[in-house]
């Protein structure tokens, strides 16, 4: 629908600042990290060689060979990917209530167009999802530009191989990068539904003010608890229902979760919600 | 024709509107009169189905409100419903961006009209420019019915006289508006019909013009017969 | 359009990034991809049309269990969790009779060793006490579930036993089936480490408990440990016309080299409901570990670097036959034996060698060698040379 995209454009350009900030912040941490930790591990390497004056082969023996997880460890690597996770949890939140603050009444305009207003919430939960996705591709081009800086900063005696496929050994990015595509998107689908009921949940506080905040409470838990009745099931009658069963079950719970989302965030935007 | 039948609506504990009714046709101007917190701002927002209302009715041209009415019929808050950060060429893009119905040519003549340069930030225009951007970003939509929510109020008086200048000119003609507003003086001459609303339910509708002539009656008159009386 | 340009070109630059390392990784895993197949070095090729085999690979530091036929290998390629969730695990029987009676089937605990099947029914036999409830000394109850096969419904019925036990908990090791009476073949834990064997019959048509006999006790002496060792391959679902059992110590402290850890062998009679004590020969006794009862026979194999000593005593004649030798050449490693099943008539044995693992396919009745073959790792040059094939199943799928 023409509304929903104008809607995500807007919504975009309007984080778009603060976004090329964030990947800019990212980019130099993560870049000078990549020069640092290469340079210092030289730098200590020679002047161990010197003042014990050994061999390399001989520093290798005792100290080990460099290895990428100096850099993957380091604050200069996380704690930019750190700060843009806990920036774009904020955000989940701060996306609709920025619209109500203060002397700020842009709802009245967004709820006011000529347009289904569900389409609102569609283009909330798309925006944060493309931005996540942003990042993750960010994260995903950096990479090979970091091993690269560290390769030819590192002497070649003292370098251990890097492979794409050792991500999954890394902290945080083994949870970003799962190992298959199948899971990447189990992972990402489960990250969009959380989003959509934290939607729903804000539209209950938002129609509802202080009663809307139990209100969205117990619809955060039941959705939890909708979605977890596959497992549990299967934790009480364990090995009644097969795998193939199973996996319907959890598909079923899914769509109901998320479908249940949706509608109420419809059926409050429609009827319910105040500005 | 927007219908208002026995709307009731509760904040909290509060009886806002205790079964509010009344009309206002196109091709006129309603004036909603009473005090603060009334329920006149409530009543426009429940029209805008911007908050539910807890029983009543109200129908826009006899249907109620859909996606397709806010083609028909929109809502000038007294505050600005744009982001502070725009340009005021960003708000007309976005306006033209999502109305059908935004009319560029009167858009711009209502620039002219106001003095505003397009290129100015919304967040750094004085209250009274504030106002008119408002002002403008509902004008230029050809829509049926305008409402408007104290356009006057805070607005300094060469400000308030333009403004004034509007309802008497082409760019209201055939539309239907209803206006809350303090200053019943500076409109007194313009309004067709008066509301007088006291604790959330009309006490007195009636047609400004045939008061005057029947029994010679301003609105203020009727007002004080009715709050003070 | 044109002031989309930015959300294109972001959705552009996030497909192509994740989009590209995504089928990058495939590609690359594809490379690495460990497969095995069967060469034919002498004899009938048809013996391996249809044996799957179910083994641990190691290499390094990867640890896959994976299972190969001559037609190809599963189970090494990552699966994605789903069709990891999603495929069959257990032993091959239990996953054909769970594709052919689903609903049967459900909830069902997947050991062979606690199902019977015939033409017309498939038995299953489970203990419900929880171990808690066990220790404070109630009895045992057994729920028996029956499908008719040909019917295809189901009875399902407890019994209760009577006899009080201190058990910890009990395994069930065998279900035969005969002239309306099913007897289970139980081990009993207890707590200090002791095992008792017991058959209990249960009167199939009157579904009631009938005998509960003790056959066999073990007892801790000492420093060690004894528990009772079952020498059958219960992994079928017929029945066993015999079991062969014996006592079994396992030292706490110490393990002297060539110590003979098995006591007294019993021999256990299901036509006549009798055990009585066998006598290894005194040259055997050092291979007693490695006993096996398959049919009406007890085997012994003894390995060398020539190959493999296969002796028999046939039970119902009560005398050894003439043992069955199979030559090959090969490492002959004490400390790693190699995989030796006997199924429907054969034998099957796998020895790993300097360059793969050594596959022999003999007839037990006619002592022939009737195949022999290497099983090899594809695709050696990607991959790290050292590697270990470690044989744990093996099953026909005709």
């Amino acid at each position: 629908m023409k509304s929903f995209l104008k809607l995500v454009n807007f919504e975009l350009n309007r984080f778009f600042k603060l976004y090329f900030i964030l990947m800019g912040l990212t980019i130099v941490s993560q870049i000078v990290g990549a020069f640092i930790v290469a340079i210092v591990y030289m730098n200590d390497a020679e002047r161990i060689i010197y003042e014990r004056q050994i061999s390399s082969s001989q520093y290798i023996e005792e100290y080990g060979v460099f290895s990428f997880f100096n850099y993957f460890n380091s604050g200069w690597f996380l704690m930019p990917i750190i700060f843009c996770i806990a920036l774009l949890i904020l955000y989940v939140f701060f996306i609709w209530y920025r619209d109500w603050l203060g002397k700020n009444t842009f709802i009245y305009r967004l709820l006011m167009l000529p347009a289904n207003r569900v389409n609102i919430y569609f283009a909330k939960l798309t925006t944060i999802m493309m931005l996540v996705f942003g990042l993750v591709g960010l994260q995903l081009l950096m990479l090979p530009v970091e091993v690269k800086i560290i390769k030819s900063l590192v002497s070649e005696d003292f370098q251990t191989s890097f492979s794409f496929n050792e991500i999954h050994h890394l902290p945080i990015l083994s949870w970003l990068y799962p190992v298959r595509f199948t899971e990447f998107v189990m992972m990402y689908g489960i990250g969009l539904i959380l989003v959509a009921v934290i939607f729903t949940a804000i539209l209950f506080e938002r129609s509802y003010r202080l009663k809307g905040i139990f209100f969205a409470i117990v619809y955060g838990i039941l959705s939890f608890c909708v979605f977890m009745v596959p497992l549990l099931l299967n934790s009480f009658y364990t090995n009644y229902f097969y795998p193939n069963e199973l996996l319907v079950l959890q598909l079923v719970a899914t769509i109901i979760v998320l479908g249940s989302a949706i509608w109420i965030a419809n059926h409050l935007l429609k009827h319910k919600i105040r500005v | 024709m927007i219908e208002v039948k026995n709307v009731k609506k509760k904040y909290g504990k509060k009886q806002v509107l205790s079964g509010l009714s009344f009309t206002a046709d196109k091709g006129e101007i309603t004036c909603l009169i009473g005090i603060n917190g009334v329920g006149k701002t409530t009543i426009m927002k429940a029209i805008m189905a911007l908050i539910p209302i807890n029983s009543g009715e109200i129908l826009i041209d006899g249907e109620k409100i859909r996606k397709e009415s806010f083609e028909k019929v929109t809502f000038i808050p007294d505050s600005l419903a744009m982001l502070p950060k725009m340009r005021i060429r960003d708000a007309i893009e976005f306006m033209a961006d999502f109305y059908k119905n935004w009319n560029p040519k009167r858009a711009e003549e209502l620039m002219q009209f106001f003095k505003l340069d397009t290129t100015d930030r919304i967040a750094d225009l004085s209250k009274g420019n504030m106002a008119k951007v408002n002002l403008l970003l509902g004008l230029a939509l050809d829509v049926d019915y305008l409402l408007m929510d104290e356009p006057f109020s805070g607005i300094d008086i060469f400000s308030r006289e333009q403004i004034a200048e509007v309802f008497t000119s082409h760019l209201i003609e055939d539309r239907g508006v209803i206006i809350t507003t303090h200053e019943i003086n500076d409109i007194e001459h313009l309004i067709d019909k008066a509301v007088l609303i006291d604790n959330g339910a009309v006490i007195k509708e009636f047609r400004v013009e045939e008061v005057r002539e029947q029994e010679g009656k301003s609105v203020i008159d009727i007002m004080r017969e009715v709050y003070l009386g | 359009m044109g002031k989309y340009w930015k959300i294109i070109l972001f959705s552009a630059v996030i497909i192509s990034s994740v989009g590209g390392y995504y089928i990058q990784q495939t590609m690359a895993a594809s490379t690495n991809d460990v497969s095995f197949t069967i060469e034919t070095t002498s004899g009938n090729k048809e013996e391996v049309n249809n044996l799957v085999f179910g083994a641990i690979y190691q290499s390094s530091d990867i640890f896959r269990e994976i299972y190969f036929s001559k037609d190809g290998t599963t189970g090494w390629v990552m699966n994605s969790l789903i069709e990891d969730f999603l495929n069959s695990k257990g032993p091959y029987v239990l996953r054909q009779i769970t594709k052919e009676h689903r609903n049967f089937m459900r909830g069902k605990e997947l050991h062979p060793n606690q199902y019977f099947e015939d033409e017309s029914r498939l038995i299953y036999t489970t203990v419900l006490n929880d171990s808690k409830e066990m220790r404070k000394g109630e009895s045992v109850v057994f729920q028996i579930d029956i499908l008719d096969k040909n019917q295809n419904d189901s009875a399902s019925f407890k019994i209760n036993t009577p006899n009080q036990t201190s058990s910890a908990w009990l395994n069930v090791e065998d279900v035969y089936v005969k002239n309306g009476k099913i007897k289970l073949l139980t081990t009993h834990f207890f707590e200090n480490g002791a095992e008792e064997l017991h058959i209990y019959t249960i009167d199939e048509n009157k579904r009631e408990f009938e005998t509960d006999s003790i056959i066999s006790k073990s007892g801790s002496k000492g420093r060690s440990i004894n528990d009772i060792r079952l020498f059958n391959d219960f992994s079928t679902f017929q029945n066993e016309k015999y079991y062969l059992y014996a006592d079994h110590d396992i030292p706490q402290y110490g393990n002297v080299e060539n110590e003979i850890n098995i006591g007294n062998i019993y021999l256990y009679n299901n036509s006549s409901n009798e055990a009585e004590e066998w006598e290894i020969p005194a040259d055997l006794k050092p291979n007693s570990e490695l006993m096996i009862l398959h049919g009406e026979a007890i085997f012994i194999p003894v390995f060398s670097a020539n190959g493999i000593e296969l002796h028999r005593y046939n039970i119902e004649k009560k005398k050894w036959e003439e043992p069955l030798s199979f030559n090959y050449q090969s490492k002959f490693n004490e400390e790693e034996l190699p995989f030796l099943k006997l199924s429907d008539e054969r034998l099957y044995l796998v020895n790993p060698v300097s360059d793969g693992n050594a596959l022999f396919i003999g007839d037990l009745r006619t002592g022939e060698l009737l195949y022999e073959g290497k099983i090899t790792r594809e695709n050696s040059d990607h991959l790290e040379t050292d590697y270990s094939l470690i044989i744990q199943q093996l099953y026909s799928t005709n």
